[in-house]
């Protein structure tokens, strides 16, 4: 029901599906229909099928011809993989659009020597998409922290990898709002291999076999329901909560965010102001929401331009309508909902266009410091929410980031450190606690922030908070320290490296420590045991087989 | 000091707007007459929705 309630309330990202996926992923009439063949080569199966656990991957560039993923006969252990931006070269009834493959077809793709043949075979690195013809990518750092395992040991051999690989265009639009069906449609997939695959395991075993799946999704935004209410949080809740006749407990991770520190939330209560500062030369739009606690009245805004009397935005019921200047241009889009039904939310949603848009003849908002008056609201007061306007590393992207202003907040001291959470001496609206990414409020998802390799442990600054002061559940070391951000780690190319930050880093290490440690036979069934078990296995993180190097499978053997 | 002025928006769908969109949309995607869909995008719909039975009713 949730699932197909996305697909309703996502129908024009459908309706644009030709403008978000490149064209060739539409399956064109007449391609021919794929063989529903077997997940993985024999020889890849986990060889002890009672302590499998499935990992899977929902990022972008994904390069599931690393030998980071696969065995030590230099078979894949990516079970399913399904490239949403690939050109559709066969077609399967559940796939809309791009290209599903199963291990033995990248197996069959894979040329010894040649760790792009698979790519290229794909039209992945040539014109139309170079997504893996470059030596660094998101997915590529994700996929190997989640499941990228020594192809010299058949540790991995454990864990096979179900993953999806995004669509650019859903990934460079900044508010992360396009990427949404996609998501969902990705943990759908996720589920419907999971499932086949463990039927599958279990034919081969002549038993029932019921593996676990941890599921990495390192992406965040950072408006929307903050209580667990938004469609992606409760379809992933649903799906922890439920039992499935042929697979074991699912259990999702995802990063808290990084954007503690960027003004991007604030509290008010009725009569309260704050600024909004939009950024000049920005070409996309920017996005601030105003949130109601439950069954109160909905919220009254009085707002103002750089230089504009303030105008009281006339809604008293759910509707929408636009601010204009003397000479008639859009200067704001207004809309006011009651979310969730008749006791749900009040929801105004404030959005102006670029201030520097692409075509100079669409509507363009002025940059300078924008006044928000929350004239009336419920008892509780109102949340505030920027949108994100902010991009995966790696990818293009324009957007500036809009702020939210009180003068009595200071983003850094006066030595320079960042402040860590609030201060309510200060009195400031803006809000460090809750700043941890929308997508991870449920209430089963497991939220990881990220911390710093030394000193141990140490929170990194950026990490998003959630509405306690916890930077999640649990954290991992993303930083090498405050004063050297990042961590190294694998790109595209086998041999290749790069430098990456983030709690989108933080999240894979504990789906890594999570698959292993259930493959090792604990017990986790929620986050409160995980939280206990991960503080007692602490200092047994995984090593990452990067580190100390690791044999390719076309190596020659050492004399 | 200038003066914005307020233009009221027709309701999306008269009698019945759906409370729980996502307005920034709007802003982000072309216009789209939803009523008429090539079968291209038919069959993505399908295709969704059997990926969904897959999932969740195998």
């Amino acid at each position: 029901m949730i699932a197909g309630r996305t697909l309703d309330l996502f129908a024009p990202v459908l309706m644009s599906l030709p403008q978000l996926v490149s064209p060739r992923a539409i399956p064109a009439p007449g391609t021919p229909l794929a063989e529903d063949g077997p997940f993985l080569a024999p020889a890849a199966h986990p060889d002890d099928p009672d302590r499998a656990v499935l990992v899977a991957v929902i990022d972008h560039a994904i390069p599931f011809a690393h030998p980071l993923l696969t065995t030590s006969a230099g078979l894949s252990r990516v079970a399913a993989i399904w490239l949403m931006d690939a050109g559709a070269q066969s077609r399967r009834p559940d796939i809309a659009f791009g290209q599903e493959l199963r291990g033995p077809q990248i197996d069959a793709l894979c040329r010894p020597g040649d760790p792009e043949a698979a790519y290229r075979a794909l039209g992945l690195t040539g014109p139309g998409d170079m997504s893996m013809a470059r030596h660094a990518t998101h997915g590529a750092a994700v996929a190997a922290l989640a499941a990228g395992h020594d192809p010299g040991g058949d540790a991995g051999r454990a864990h096979p990898v179900l993953a999806v690989s995004l669509p650019r265009a859903a990934l460079t639009e900044t508010s992360g709002s396009i990427a949404a069906l996609f998501i969902q449609a990705a943990v759908i997939f996720v589920i419907a291999r999971a499932r086949a695959l463990a039927r599958q395991m279990s034919q081969r075993a002549g038993r029932r076999i019921l593996p676990p799946l941890v599921v990495n999704l390192s992406l965040g935004i950072t408006a929307g329901s903050d209580d667990g209410g938004a469609l992606m949080t409760r379809l992933q809740d649903a799906i922890s909560a439920s039992t499935e006749p042929d697979l074991g407990q699912v259990h999702f991770v995802l990063p808290t965010g990084n954007h503690r520190q960027d003004c991007l939330r604030a509290h008010l209560a009725a009569g309260q102001r704050i600024g909004w500062t939009i950024p000049p030369a920005d070409p996309t739009p920017n996005a601030v929401e105003i949130w109601g606690a439950p069954g109160e009245c909905l919220p009254r805004l009085r707002i103002a331009a750089p230089q504009t009397v303030p105008v009281a935005v006339p809604l008293d019921r759910p509707g929408e309508g636009q601010l204009l200047d003397a000479n008639g241009h859009r200067l704001a889009r207004i809309v006011l909902q009651r979310r969730g039904g008749a006791s749900g939310r009040g929801c105004l949603t404030v959005i102006l266009p670029p201030t520097l848009p692409v075509d100079m003849a669409a509507p363009a908002a002025p940059a300078g410091l924008w006044q928000l008056h929350l004239d009336e609201a419920g008892p509780s007061g109102c949340d505030l929410f920027v949108h994100r306007d902010d991009r995966l590393s790696g990818l293009p992207g324009q957007g500036r980031q809009s702020r939210l202003h009180d003068p009595r907040h200071a983003r850094q001291t006066e030595d320079g450190r960042w402040p860590l959470a609030d201060d309510p001496a200060t009195g400031s609206l803006i809000r460090r606690n809750g700043t941890a990414s929308v997508y991870a409020r449920g209430a089963r998802q497991i939220r990881v922030g990220a911390a710093c390799a030394s000193p141990e442990g140490r929170v990194s600054a950026y990490t998003g908070l959630l509405p306690d002061g916890a930077p999640g559940d649990v954290t991992a070391p993303a930083d090498a320290s405050p004063a050297r951000p990042g961590m190294l780690v694998p790109g595209v190319a086998p041999a290749s490296r790069q430098r990456l930050s983030g709690t989108s880093l933080a999240a894979p290490q504990v789906t890594r420590w999570l698959a292993m440690a259930l493959t090792d036979g604990a017990h986790i069934p929620d986050r409160q045991t995980l939280r206990a078990e991960y503080a007692r296995r602490a200092s047994t993180l995984p090593d990452l087989p990067w580190r100390d190097g690791f044999r390719h499978p076309d190596a020659a053997a050492p004399p | 000091m200038t003066v914005m002025h307020w233009r009221p928006a027709p309701p999306r769908t008269p009698g019945q707007p759906d409370q729980d969109r996502w307005p920034l949309l709007d802003d982000l995607l072309p216009a789209h007459d939803l009523a008429v869909a090539d079968p291209a995008l038919q069959a993505a719909q399908q295709a969704l929705r059997a990926l969904i039975d897959a999932a969740f009713a195998p």
